[in-house]
């Protein structure tokens, strides 16, 4: 992302944490869940004799290096999945500059869309807050409409939003003299 | 159907569980995963270098990611080798 000449940084909006959290304590609970199951395997074959006389046990079936190298790779699956999701969740935002709004959509490692509302083309900003969680934890969307080529932005699960939405009316009263 | 689970009976060793031991079966597995665990890492070196340039938090990622990778990718390894030896 290039700044023209003059342009200077005001402001970098990222989506609220809430999801990217949410996500992560899910890949932490996957990542202890094969401990998990193994513990109430052990526990079931406590409490069913007929398991243990027949000398049903999971090291006796699966040997204990294989328990650890099937692990490792599903943690290793787990990590993926983690990186690959934070790189999204933070790759992917919003920059408000003394000249326009930038919008950096990252979808994923392999498509990234960058485009960009000057304050004198945006004509309205829109805040939607819908949901429990969404009030409970202050975020939510926010669009702005514009007479530029991209007629639309919108950036979901943006962090307090209204004070967002204010901030950058402000700005664009500032820069165009526009109320 | 005769559901016959009586102790006598050996349930158990209807597994037949020896191709879990079979080395070229999970070598097999381990080179895909040091493949995706390599190409993994270089998208992650490219994206946070070009996208996130002189930023910390950039850093952390690709350090965080290569000690990760490599220590779970280490111990894959490790275990392989102690299960087939």
């Amino acid at each position: 992302m290039k700044l023209e000449a003059g342009e200077k940084i005001e402001h970098i909006i990222r989506k609220h944490p809430f999801y990217i959290i949410v996500e992560t304590i899910i890949i932490i609970f996957l990542a202890l869940s094969p401990q998990i199951l193994i513990s109430l395997f052990k526990l079931l074959i406590n409490f069913v004799p007929m398991m243990a006389d027949a000398g049903l046990s999971l090291s006796n079936q699966v040997p204990l290096g294989l328990q650890a190298f099937l692990y490792s790779l599903w943690l290793l699956t787990l990590w993926f999945i983690l990186v690959y999701r934070f790189t999204d969740y933070y790759l992917d935002k919003w920059v408000v500059t003394n000249k326009r709004v930038i919008d950096v959509e990252q979808r994923g490692f392999f498509a990234r869309e960058t485009s960009s509302a000057r304050y004198h083309k945006i004509q309205d900003i829109t805040v939607t807050i819908s949901g429990f969680l969404p009030t409970l934890f202050n975020f939510g969307t926010i669009q702005i409409q514009t007479a530029a080529e991209v007629l639309e932005f919108i950036f979901p699960d943006a962090p307090d939003p209204i004070r967002l939405k204010e901030y950058i009316m402000k700005i664009k009263v500032r820069e165009t003299g526009d109320h | 159907m005769d559901l016959n689970l009586s102790p006598d009976l050996p349930f158990v060793s209807s597994y037949n569980l020896d191709f879990l031991l079979t080395g070229e079966l999970w070598w097999f597995v381990l080179w895909l995963y040091i493949f995706l665990g390599v190409l993994f890492g270089l998208v992650v070196l490219y994206h946070w270098l070009r996208y996130e340039t002189n930023s910390v938090i950039s850093s952390v990622v690709i350090v965080t990611n290569a000690i990760v990778i490599l220590t779970l990718l280490g111990g894959a390894s490790i275990n392989l080798n102690v299960l087939l030896s």
